[in-house]
């Protein structure tokens, strides 16, 4: 065994120095000789795509076989032919990835005289996050024949057009993204999946695009002479304010959407300004007002709010990312004084919002101000936005079973309900300290007035669930909402109880074969779904399996998508359109259910 | 200053003032009491089309006010800074302002205010003073009209005040480069990096350097580098790092100058003047048979000292320096793709780091494998260490290539005065040289990554005995850049040893310990003067005179010397030492080209000779400048 291991080893060494286009197997046996090849080509066409890498997985054949490679995974790419190869394999189960930017995967079937599985992972939060897609391949090779695959590719499409305003000057330097809808917090947003900057004429290329619709969206600072300003204005294509407002541009795989301009018509903004002011409790000590002119370094206090935030009041459907405004006050006296203007708004009803940081050593220590704004046609000045000391919130799992066995929590975090922009605010919790840590207490520090939901995994949780949430001496299990209050925020507590119950099952799709890696939530009914705590996700095996355990007690529907956008099963639009497909399910204490869930396909395919 | 200068003329116009009595100046004019404007004009350089949406910044510095006891104090108020854009007629006006002097600033991306070779600046300045008017003016001086000097961005002349000034200020447009990079196999290429360098000279080496912005080809292998300074360009592909990493077999694409070539030495630059459009950058990207460089790196070194998790002896990076003769092109920065610790990983312990560079055009290389460390046992500062190793590759893959870590070496620096002091009046104090007060600058003379030099390459002062040592000094050759010295010093005498290195001041490190550098400065250096003139004899004002040794010293850069002619073209140098030399003055020339010995050969003939012999100070020298 160790002389057979020894000359493995010294051959293994050998192999793997040689070199060559394909790549070789460092695993020498006697029934070693399973070739994997195939041609990758552009879908419909004969026409090779050079340039594609290709991954082969040994890992799991090697182990079969009894042997360590050197190398667990092999990469080439496809030469000029579209051809690669892999040779000298033992048999065994391998997995093949294959991936190009700017391409994608085709909804053609992949011609193999083997018998294959194949899925499609995308890398990033949503689909088609700028890569090609990797389309993997699970493969069980039969060492008499080798592998032949033939495997179509989708070339990516282009959005191409020209930015400019209304007297046709080009917008230069400006970012143009290509973004498409996804989810977050349970509401619509966009997610951009690919940039490009606008040249001097105006015109930018977004090249490489998964097929699918997209809003195209552009970014741009405007000249400021003094440099101070940061300010950046937005428009989508064809040229409107805001995402509902605008149109979606269709890309086909290997086609261009030229002419795709956007036309930035001249709005009329105006400038408002006002007041910061700090409650006594945060005033620092003494202000540090230095230096003669005109740039400020404002590191605490009224001086430090540089950054106005502006979130819609109105906003309906898709949401857009807050507009960023910069103070243009540059005087330090001024600053200090907690001035503020903020120029190229537009009319419209606003919740504004900005931030200041109180402690010159905590960069992390912020406070938050608010004021309802509603901006005309004019100027509009006076507006007062008062700093909130800001509440802490505690929060802490206990449990009415004292049998319940659960690991309390590290990390809690907390969505925000009502409008804040979450880059305001620190969502994650820290940890107690003193008396209130032994009690396992978790606090959000110097929380502003307002709506928030808490989001905590409880991963470990196994035969407990949780029964109710409360806030004070009310329960907040319906909806889940946490009210922080202008002054004061009552503690949070998660109540476990037990016995939980478990619901375990297969996916099936229309033919009725199993569904692997499908999306399968279970959603709570009625108000519940405002709870997100209440969900249970699960992603299913390759036989189709799933299992979800430390179920509360109530009814809820079922569902399994195959392609689930990150996030949207918690929108309600977005369910409206599946209700019908979810498997009703009603849950005792301690129950055990095994049911079969139909797979929603992918309608994008 | 600028006020203080301008008050003065206000004086020396007024008619009949011989010596001024020093009447108490009243306080400047408010806004509301003068109610002065300055209008200002931008328009395009060549065109003469007017410029908008140019951003303008004037701001206003108070004039200094003498206090009646007749010291100046600063003014009070904070210098106060006024913001506006051009509009369609590339008009801007600031009114209401208050008396005094105002420098104005334009800007607009797309633009330059002047474009001289070394330093093209993005921002057009000019300098204006309001004020009520002067009584009994020249009724030509009424109606001045300034305009802001292109070249150099050079503030115009102090202005007598006016109520209202005018002001024309000139852009220079950018100019573009556009073009279709394509594959060997006249495919598109995509996602490719396309940098637009320049030369320059940098202590008498022609080196690229990236002036502007690099863009990306898009799926048609289209790119388009736009708004830079006009020049002349190289214009350069880059293969990204996870292509390279990849690159191996005989089709490897390679860093590709146009219009496509792999050596610089046959690059062609692209000119572009101001506001013209190159459009047909147009080249295919060169193949190379890449080969493959593998070997190890030994290093047993200690470890960094960090803070937290434990600390290794993984080398930091690795450079790969392709030997030049012509221009100089930035180091390569390679990535390892082999990780050591055979797949276990690399542990404290591991002291051997194989490597394996793929797709390596061939040529010669000077490989620096770098390991950054800190601790106590690096006298507690950070350091660079590195195993030089020449690299020469041809046609096949070169393996076994071993470089060892070695610290470097130290080199004992002594700076010694020699001579007496020079005579002083009566009434003042001999001032001794303070050793401490003499700076000098070493640079490598190869190329070297600038970590391995960041201790050498600044200023450094020897202490109170004209002591200092440069620590740990790689293998490579060294010379003295630049050296300050008080006035009338000079550098008499550098030695290695017991060798004189005054011809070039280069200095040789190697692996053992190096003889100590000794430098000898010597006081009463002489002096030199004269004006500076053109072909018509007409004084020129702001010309640089260069003081350039003669052959066998042309290489020592401590010799030379600079100098600036005044308004009426004159010039004068201190502290020349004795010898043979040639003098200079170029109208325009490229940053730094007069330490390049084929840029000097062009002109060899136009210098004027002058021999510089101790006790004898030269004047009365006429320079003529050479266009």
């Amino acid at each position: 065994m160790k002389k057979t291991f020894f000359s493995v080893a010294i051959l293994a060494l050998a192999v793997s120095v040689k070199l060559g286009t394909s790549q070789t197997a460092p695993t020498v046996a006697q029934n070693a000789v399973g070739v994997i090849q195939g041609t990758i080509t552009r879908a419909g066409t004969p026409e090779p795509i050079p340039g594609v890498t290709v991954q082969l997985n040994t890992a799991q054949a090697a182990r079969s076989a009894g042997i360590t490679p050197n190398q667990a995974v092999l990469d080439t790419t496809t030469d000029e032919m579209g051809h690669f190869e892999f040779r000298n394999l033992v048999p065994g189960p391998y997995q093949l990835r294959y991936q190009l930017d700017g391409y994608f995967p085709a909804s053609e079937e992949i011609k193999s005289n083997v018998a294959l599985d194949s899925f499609v992972g995308y890398a990033g939060g949503f689909r088609g996050a700028g890569r090609g897609g990797v389309q993997m391949l699970a493969l069980v090779l039969d060492v008499k024949q080798p592998v032949a695959l033939g495997i179509p590719m989708i070339p990516g499409g282009v959005i191409s057009g020209r930015v400019s305003d209304s007297n046709g000057r080009p917008i230069v330097s400006g970012q143009v993204s290509a973004m498409v809808l996804t989810f977050a917090d349970g509401q619509r947003m966009l997610g951009n999946i690919k940039s490009a900057m606008t040249n001097d004429r105006g015109e930018y290329r977004l090249f490489g695009l998964e097929p699918g619709k997209y809003y195209v969206r552009t970014e741009y600072r405007r000249p400021s002479p003094s440099g101070i300003s940061q300010d950046t204005f937005r428009a989508y294509f064809p040229g409107v304010q805001t995402a509902n407002d605008a149109s979606t541009v269709s890309v086909r795989g290997g086609s261009e959407s030229s002419g795709t301009n956007i036309t930035i018509r001249p709005a009329i903004t105006v400038k408002v300004s006002g007041t910061v002011t700090l409650p006594p409790s945060l005033t620092p000590p003494e202000a540090p007002v230095t230096g003669r002119g005109a740039l400020p370094v404002p590191l605490v206090g009224a001086a430090s709010a540089a950054a106005f935030y502006l979130q819609p009041m109105d906003a309906v459907g898709i949401r857009d990312d807050s507009v960023v405004l910069s103070n243009s006050v540059t005087g330090i006296a001024d600053r200090a004084a907690g001035k503020f203007e903020i120029r190229n708004v537009v009319p419209g009803r606003y919740d504004l919002y900005t931030m200041v940081r109180t402690n010159p050593d905590n960069a992390q220590e912020r406070h938050v101000g608010h004021a309802a704004i509603i901006v005309g046609n004019q100027d509009l000045d006076g507006i007062n936005i008062a700093i909130s000391p800001g509440v802490d919130l505690r929060a802490r799992v206990t449990s009415k079973d004292p049998a319940a066995v659960f690991q309390a929590p590290t990390q809690w975090t907390l969505q925000i309900r009502s409008a804040i922009p979450p880059g305001l605010l620190q969502l994650t919790s820290t940890g107690a300290r003193g008396a209130q840590a032994n009690d396992g207490w978790r606090i959000f520090p110097a929380l502003p007035e307002g709506q928030f939901v808490l989001d905590s995994p409880l991963a470990s949780l196994r035969d407990a669930y949780v029964a109710d949430i409360r806030q004070g001496d009310k329960s907040i299990y319906e909806t889940g909402t946490v009210v922080v209050g202008s002054g004061n925020a009552e503690d949070v507590e998660v109540i476990l109880a037990r016995p939980a119950a478990t619901i375990t099952g297969t996916v099936q799709n229309a033919a009725g074969k199993a569904a692997a890696r499908s999306s399968v939530v279970l959603i709570p009914n009625g108000d519940r779904r405002h709870n997100p705590m209440l969900y249970k996700r699960a992603t299913s095996g390759t036989e189709g399996n799933f299992s979800l355990g430390a179920l509360a007690p109530g009814d809820y529907k079922l569902f399994a998508w195959e392609a689930l956008p990150n996030g949207a099963e918690l929108n309600a639009d977005f369910l409206k359109q599946y209700e019908e497909r979810g498997i009703p399910v009603a849950i005792d204490a301690g129950m055990q259910l095994k049911t079969v869930v139909p797979l929603i396909p992918d309608e994008n395919k | 200053m600028k006020t203080l200068l301008s008050i003065t003329a206000l004086f020396l116009v007024l008619p009949g003032s011989q010596t001024p009595p020093q009447p108490q100046r009243p306080a400047p004019l408010t806004a509301a009491e003068c109610k002065c404007s300055i209008e200002i004009t931008v328009k395009r350089h060549g065109s003469g089309a007017p410029l908008s949406d140019v951003g303008i910044v004037a701001t206003y510095t108070p004039p200094v006010i003498p206090s009646p006891d007749g010291v100046f104090r600063p003014g009070t108020p904070s210098p106060v800074t006024l913001n506006a854009t051009t509009d369609d007629s590339g008009h801007v006006t600031f009114s209401n302002l208050a008396e005094g002097s105002y420098s104005i600033r334009s800007q607009r991306e797309g633009f330059f205010g002047s474009v001289t070779e070394a330093f093209p600046s993005t921002q057009a300045l000019a300098s204006v003073s309001v004020g009520p008017a002067p009584p009994n003016r020249d009724s030509r001086i009424n109606s001045l009209q300034v305009n802001a000097a292109i070249r150099g961005g050079v503030d115009a002349a102090n202005i007598v005040p006016q109520p209202v000034q005018h002001v024309t200020i000139e852009m220079i447009p950018g100019a573009v480069i556009s073009g279709r990079l394509q594959d060997a196999n006249h495919r598109p290429a995509a996602g490719i990096a396309v940098i637009p360098f320049q030369v320059r000279y940098q202590y008498g080496r022609r080196t690229l350097q990236q002036t502007a912005t690099q863009v990306q080809t898009d799926d048609l292998g289209q790119f388009r580098l736009y708004w830079f300074a006009p020049g002349e360009y190289y214009v350069r592909t880059m293969i990204p790092a996870a292509q390279a990493a990849r690159g191996d077999g005989p089709n490897f694409p390679s860093p590709t100058y146009f219009p496509g070539t792999l050596d610089v030495a046959r690059a062609t630059p692209i000119v572009v003047h101001e506001g013209e459009e190159y459009n047909s950058a147009n080249f295919e990207l060169q193949t190379v048979k890449g080969v493959r460089i593998s070997g190890t790196v030994i290093n047993t070194l200690p470890a960094p000292v960090v803070a937290r998790g434990t600390a290794t002896r993984a080398i930091n990076s690795y450079f790969l320096v392709p030997r030049s003769t012509g221009i100089t092109e930035p180091p390569i920065v390679i990535t390892n793709p082999v990780t050591a610790g055979g797949g276990r990983g690399v542990t404290p312990d591991t002291t051997t780091f194989p490597f394996e560079f793929r797709g390596v055009p061939a040529g010669t290389y000077d490989f620096y494998p770098i390991f950054n460390s800190a601790g106590p046992s690096f006298g507690n500062r950070g350091s660079a260490f590195t195993g030089h190793v020449v690299i020469e590759t041809g046609t096949e893959n070169v393996n076994g290539v071993q470089a060892i870590i070695q610290p470097g070496v130290d080199l004992k620096v002594h700076v010694s005065i020699a001579g007496t002091p020079p005579a002083v009046p009566a009434n003042r104090v001999a001032q001794p040289i303070a050793l401490s007060s003499i700076r000098i600058q070493f640079r490598p003379v190869d190329n070297l990554p600038s970590q391995l030099t960041q201790g050498i390459t600044q200023a450094i002062s020897p202490d109170n005995d004209g002591n200092f040592t440069l620590t740990n000094l790689p293998e490579a050759r060294f010379f003295a850049a630049s050296i300050y010295l008080p006035l009338e010093a000079y550098v008499s005498e550098m030695r290695q040893g017991y060798r004189s290195i005054m011809d070039d001041t280069t200095f040789i490190i190697g692996k053992e310990t190096p003889d100590p550098l000794e430098i000898v400065v010597s006081r009463n250096g002489e002096t030199l003067s004269g004006t500076v003139q053109d072909s018509q004899r007409k004084s020129l004002q702001g010309r640089r005179v260069f003081l350039i040794p003669d052959a066998p010293r042309r290489r020592n850069l401590l010799l030379y010397k600079i100098a600036s002619s005044n308004a009426r073209g004159e010039f004068s140098m201190n502290g020349v030492a004795p010898g043979s030399y040639k003098l200079f003055a170029w109208e325009n020339i490229p940053q730094g080209a007069e330490q390049n010995e084929e840029f000097l050969s062009r002109y060899d003939a136009l210098g004027i000779r002058v021999m510089v012999n101790a006790g004898t100070p030269i004047t009365n020298i006429q320079v003529l400048s050479i266009p």
